[in-house]
Formats: C-alpha cells, structure tokens, sequence
C-alpha cells in the first residue's frame, strides 16, 4: 500500500514540477521582460486606482460555513460506506437520521437565505 | 470561400469606437481569426472607427498591453471585412517572419505609474494604516458595508475598450466583492441612422453575435456574426429569407444551451422586465425585420411599420426611438453583482440596438 | 477482487503521462471540430487535428506578460498544482483489469481531495494577477466549486456502497454485472456537473468567463496560458476516466481488452463534456449556487438513499 501512495506521489510531484519548470523557464527567458505600460492590469484601457488584492466581500460566506458541516459529515460517511453492506439495514437507518438531522440545518440555512449573495 | 493561413486563426483584439463597435462584430465570423476576449490572448489590434478623442490613451494602454509579437491595423470606416482581415493575415505573418524587428514597440512611456512613496524598503509604512504606496498603487480602502462591516471598496473604471461591454462605454464601479455600491456610466454618445429593415435586422444580428459571446456560446456567435455578414452582402428578399431561416434555426439551438434559463430573473429593469424578456423580444423583432413587418424609421412613417410599433405601444427593440437613460442605468445596477451588470448592459443592446445620448459635459 | 499489480514510479509516471497527454491533445482536437461545427464553419479532418498544435506553437512564442504586482510564485504554482492535482485523480483510477498506478482501498477518497483541492488552485488562478477581474472571478468560482464539491462526494459514496470498499478498483469490478449508470441513475448526471465545474468551463466556467474579458485567464498570455489551458485538459481526461471507471463499468466489456474499452468510455464521457462546454451557456455563480444546494444535493441524497436500498 505504502509504494501506491508512493507512486501516486510520484506521479503528481512529476506532472507538477514539469509544469512549474515550463512555466518558470519561459518567463526568465523569454523574448522581453515586461514594461511598464504592459504591466497595467486589463480593464479596457484605463488604470486601475489601486492593487486588486483587498479585503474581499465574500458574498457567500454563510454557504462556506454550511459547506464545512457537510464536509465534516462526509468524513463519516466514508468508513460507513465501505462496513454499509455488512452492517445492513442498521446502517441506513442510521445514517438517515444523521442526513434528516443535517436536512433540517440544510433548510433552515436555505430559508434564511444562506444560499443567496449575501 | 478563405484561404486557411498556415498558422492557425490570428488572435485578434478589437478596439472600436462606438459607431464602428456594432459592425466590428462581423470579425467573429470570420475563421482566419479568433477574436480574443482580453488583449493578452491576441496578436493583432484592431482599431475601428473613429475613436473619441479622450479615448486615445486608453487605445494606447489597451495597444501596449498585448504581449510580443504584436501589430496593429487600424480599420478605417468605409473599409470592407475583407480587407481588414487580408491587413490582419499579412501582418500575423510578417511578425511570424521577423518576430523580433517587426514587433511594435510601447505607446505609452515605461515609467511606473506612481512614483515611489512610503517609508520601509519595500514601499510600506507612511503615515496611518494606509500610508504610502506600496509598489506603486494605493491599496483599496474600507468602506462602510453591512451590519457593522467596513470591508474594501475597490473602485475600477471598467474602460472603452473591454471585450464584454460596448466600445466607448466606460463603467465606473465601486465594488464590495463582486457587489457594486457604486455604478456611473459614461458614453460619448451614439446616434443610429435611421435604416430600412434589412440594415435594421443587421444592427440586431451584430448585436447578437456579441450578446452570445458574453454568455460563453462563442460557436453561436460566430453563427450569429455570420448571418450579419451575409445580410451586408446583399439585402435582397431572397438573402433575407434565407437569413430568417437560419435566424429561426439558430434560436432553436438556444433553447438547448439553457441560455433562457440563465437569462431569466436577471436584469431586471423598472418596466422592461428582465433581460429574457429583451432578447425575446429583441429577436422577435429582428425576425420582423427581415420578413418585412416592420419598415423601419427610414421608411414612410404612414405605411405602418414604424406607426405600428408606436400603436401597439410596444417599442421595437430593434429599431427603437428611445434611448437608454445612462443615469437611471447605472442608479439600477447599484447592488447587483458586476456579472450581472454586464448581463443586463448586453441585453439592452448599448452600442447596437439602442442610441445613447451624447454626454453632457464632463463633470470631473 | 482483482489483485491490482502496482507499478513502479517511472512507468507510472510514463503511463499516466502518456495518457494526460494524448487524453488532452484528443479533447482539443474535439473542442476545435465541435466549436467548427456549431459556428457553421466546415474544417476538415486536418485542420482540426493540426489546430491545437499550430495554438500551441503560438502561445509558445509570445512573451509572457506579467502585472505591476502579482504573486509570481503562485501565479506558477496555480497551473502547476492543478495539472499534479488532475494526475494524482487519474492515479487511482484503474486504466485496465490489474493495471493502476495506485489503485489503494481508498481511492475515492483520493480523487474527490484531488478535485477539491483544485478550488486552491482556481483561487490562486484568479488572485496573483492582482488584478481585480481576475479576483472577481476567482471568488465566484470558489462559490461554485464549494456547492458542486459536495455532490461529487455524495455521489461517488453512493457507488462505493455496493462494492464494499472505497477503492475505485474495488467499485469497477462490483460492476461486472450490471453498470453504476443503470443501477444508481442519477449519479452520472450528477458526476458530469462536478466534471464541468472542475474543469471550470461550459455552463460553469465562471473562473475565465468571457463576460469578466477572460476572468482569471485575462492576464495570462504565453506559456502561462498554455499550461493553464492545457491543465484544464488534462484535469477533464482525469475526471472523464474517473466517472468511466466509477458509473460505465470501468475495463469492462466483451471482445476488446480492457484498456480499450476503458479508452472508450473515457472517451465518450470527455467527448459528451466537450459538447457540453460549447454548447453551454454560462450560469451566474449566484444562480449556480442556489440552484446547487436546493435542487442537486438533495438528488444526490436521494441517489444515496436509493443506492443504500438496492445495495442491501
């Protein structure tokens, strides 16, 4: 199992470097450095006031919030898919209970209206 | 029927002028070119029309921000398609010859944008929590927003020449994320001529070859663009026929790309519905355009095309008499998203379907 | 269940390589004859196969432009991570009967961090430019990529219920009788909507949307973009032969071997995807969203419930 992961690695740590090396190469050596003018960010023509990076308004940051509770449910659910079989009906009652009880956090959120731009 | 170059289509980027914008559309029809969505995907720029004369630096910046190799070929009003995109090709191929030489260098001169400012090596500190100018621009700042938050307002002038909004439109937004608090916009101004259907119909088509681009369907603006350009070959009743045909044909394949759905809700306007609404009716009236329904302004005013449309109390979107209010649109955009902005400018045709008032004067 | 012969890192490395390769030139070249074919240009066979290399060899040769104040360091690692990131998917994913690169006991759970893990890597996309409609885009498409995440979890869970283990090897052989896509029939569906969100295009690509003038990609030119579009590729075969794999039956299949029909399925789901892409019109993040939670995961719950029921 160990020299999977380690393939597995292999395999990302590789196609990630290659790409990275492409990309960092071709901007050291390329035709010409960039300038000034070339340097303004693209807004059709007219320069920008000020840096872009900001304290962005997330405008769904109450949707992130009800994501991370599903993610943490999802943790759950992964041992209790691969032992479901063997558990049997037990196993789909509980889980039920488990998602009716994250369906009702789902809907309040929904009425609340967590799923719109806030 | 055109000669393929060997180089695949030439990135192409397009700054028009608001009376050229319209009929520079047709370039998304053309396979010798792709016309590229920001000027750093492109190689050539294309200059269209007369340009206001307060456009000139903005033409320079949008110039200087293609990348090497680059050219420019200016399309002067009165010039064919044809011989735009033979100027194009030749070019492409010159910088493809000689890309280090024939490369166009810098408009504007190389020198940063604000001079060095602040205190610590690396351009911070100054005076209070913003002090100074780190690496050459002001950092956003707050501003009141919700429940307590004072979060950055970003303030961005969205310029004449961006791909998704109509050349010579200028968009100043503040933006609290993707929310605008603050919208004005300017346009120096455009007058549509008066035209029988076919030029009408034409105007429309133009429109929307622009209007599926913004919404991603750049296969069926090509389509769209297509049909503009056989209109402008010949405005008989057989190529208007034919144009119908395919017009009905390429609205049926909308219905699939979910387009309708995306549209609807969005947009909305005090009494012009939401942005579906505009382009059905938009679409509507170009195919009455073409089978002749509607004669148009340049037409007797008695014969009942132009009269019909001021009976029945619906305005033509095609050929319409009102213009677009720039005030009141950009006092309604305040709180939508800035896609949607972008959405509801698109579907009222700025720039193609709808004149626009001259500016006052500027108030700067 | 089928022993997997595990490779070794250099002809692992050689074999996905070679697919994400070929997979990715293959969707570019279909890309090309459907966009020709909606816009009502006739290009012939040649044209469209020559067409990605001579776009290729262009963005090779134009500079590299940059902005007044980017973070150049995840500017690179944005493209770099996504392309690791769809390879690392693919590595799980049993490319025939006993040859995977990794194919581990819990291969689902792989793939599904692969893909959101890709939402880092569409962030960096949008915010190193520092230019504001590239972060613009970068924002929304986070939105969107947090709503599809969790219906890809659901769905994949869904089909590791009948195969007993979350290996996506496990769950192709639990197909030998009857495909996922017939058993579990929302699933696929489901799937495809992750697939156009993870590659960030069609009705989803929020991130380089033509109405923010390119969005994320707007500032990209040259090697930059080549890599970010050819990452997206790559990133589309990656998933298109993980839902062959999890929902079609995997290497499954009479007469040819299993590596072709696993070619074959993979094929076809990218190919369904790229009409998808040129034929879809582009969904507001808001709308997407909404939509998302409300409509979709309650199918997914539903495709859960159902397959709970049959598996039993």
């Amino acid at each position: 199992m160990l020299s999977a992961f380690a393939a597995a690695l292999a395999v990302t740590l590789v196609a990630a470097a290659a790409v990275a090396a492409a990309v960092v190469v071709a901007r050291r050596r390329g035709p010409r450095p960039s300038t000034a003018p070339q340097r303004v960010p693209v807004l059709g023509g007219e320069q920008p006031p000020t840096h872009a990076w900001s304290r962005y308004h997330a405008r769904y940051y109450p949707m992130a919030l009800v994501f991370v509770a599903f993610e943490m449910e999802m943790m759950f659910m992964y041992p209790w898919a691969a032992a479901y079989v063997a558990e049997g009906g037990k196993a789909l009652v509980e889980m039920g209970m488990f998602l009716a009880i994250l369906s009702v956090g789902l809907v309040y959120a929904w009425r609340e209206g967590a799923f719109r731009w806030q | 029927m055109a000669v393929r170059p060997t180089a695949g289509p030439v990135p192409v980027s397009v700054a028009a002028g608001p009376e050229a914008w319209a009929s520079s559309q047709e370039l998304r029809a053309r396979p010798e070119l792709e016309v590229a969505t920001s000027p750093r995907h492109a190689t050539v720029l294309v200059v269209a029309g007369p340009l206001p004369d307060g456009d000139r630096e903005a033409l320079d910046r949008t110039h200087d921000q293609l990348p090497h190799p680059r050219a420019s070929v200016a399309w002067d009003p009165g010039t064919a398609v044809g011989e735009v995109v033979a100027a194009v090709v030749a070019a492409d191929a010159e910088l493809r010859r000689r890309p280090g030489e024939a490369s166009e260098p810098d408009r504007l001169p190389d020198v940063d944008p604000n001079p060095w400012r602040g205190q610590g090596p690396h351009g911070q500190g100054g005076e209070g929590m913003m002090g100074g100018t780190p690496y050459g621009r002001a950092m956003a700042m707050t501003d009141e927003d919700r429940d307590g938050l004072a979060l950055d307002a970003l303030t961005v002038t969205l310029g004449p020449f961006l791909d998704p909004l109509p050349g010579g439109l200028r968009l100043e937004a503040t933006l609290q994320g993707d929310v605008l608090t603050a919208a004005a916009l300017r346009h120096p101004g455009l007058a549509i001529p008066a035209a029988g259907g076919a030029a009408a119909a034409r105007r429309g088509l133009q429109w929307l070859a622009h209007a599926l681009h913004v919404h991603g369907l750049g296969g069926h603006a090509a389509r769209a663009a297509a049909l503009a350009a056989e209109l402008g070959r010949g405005a008989d009743g057989a190529t208007r026929a034919s144009v119908e045909a395919s017009l009905a044909r390429l609205c049926r394949r909308l219905g699939r790309t979910g387009l309708w759905w995306t549209l609807a809700g969005q947009g909305e306007l005090e009494g012009q519905g939401d942005a579906r609404r505009r382009w059905e009716e938009a679409l509507d009236g170009i195919a009455a355009h073409l089978s002749g329904q509607r004669a148009g302004r340049g037409a007797d005013p008695g014969g009942g095309g132009g009269g019909a449309g001021r009976e029945t109390g619906r305005v033509d979107p095609v050929d319409p008499v009102d213009p677009v209010d720039l005030e009141a649109l950009g006092a309604a955009l305040v709180g939508r998203t800035l896609d949607e902005a972008v959405v509801t400018i698109t579907s009222l045709g700025l720039g193609t379907l709808r004149p626009v008032p001259a500016a006052r004067e500027a108030r700067r | 269940m089928t022993a997997a012969r595990q490779l070794h890192p250099v002809p692992a490395v050689a074999l996905v390589g070679a697919v994400l390769g070929i997979g990715s030139y293959l969707v570019a070249v279909t890309r090309a004859g459907v966009t020709a074919r909606v816009a009502g240009q006739r290009l012939g066979l040649a044209a469209i196969t020559v067409a990605p290399l001579r776009r290729a060899r262009r963005l090779l040769g134009q500079q590299v432009t940059t902005t007044e104040r980017p973070d150049s360091a995840t500017w690179v690692l944005a493209p770099a991570a996504y392309a690791g990131l769809a390879a690392l998917a693919l590595s799980v994913v049993p490319l025939g009967p006993g040859t995977a690169v990794a194919d581990v006991d819990t291969g689902i759970v792989v793939f599904g961090a692969a893909e959101v893990l890709a939402v880092v890597a569409f962030y960096l996309h949008g915010w190193s430019p520092n230019s504001p409609l590239a972060l613009a885009a970068g924002y929304r498409h986070v939105a969107a990529a947090l709503s599809y995440a969790l219906l890809s979890m659901f769905v994949l869970i869904a089909a590791a219920l009948p195969a007993q283990s979350l290996g996506i090897g496990a769950i192709v052989d639990s197909q030998a009788g009857l495909w996922n896509v017939l058993r579990q029939p929302l699933g696929l569906p489901l799937l495809l909507v992750v697939a156009l969100g993870v590659t960030a295009s069609g009705p989803l690509d929020l991130l380089d949307g033509t109405d923010l003038a390119g969005g994320g990609g707007a500032e990209d030119s040259g090697v930059q973009r080549l890599a970010w579009e050819g990452a997206r590729a790559v990133m589309l075969v990656a998933f298109a032969a993980g839902a062959a794999a999890v929902f079609l039956g995997g290497w499954h299949g009479p007469l040819l071997p299993g590596w072709a029909w696993m070619a074959l399925k993979t094929a076809a789901v990218a190919g369904l995807l790229v009409v998808v892409q040129v034929q879809g019109a582009r969904v507001s993040a808001e709308r997407f969203v909404a939509v998302s939670w409300t409509v979709l995961l309650p199918l997914a719950f539903l495709d859960l419930l159902a397959a709970g029921v049959v598996a039993l």
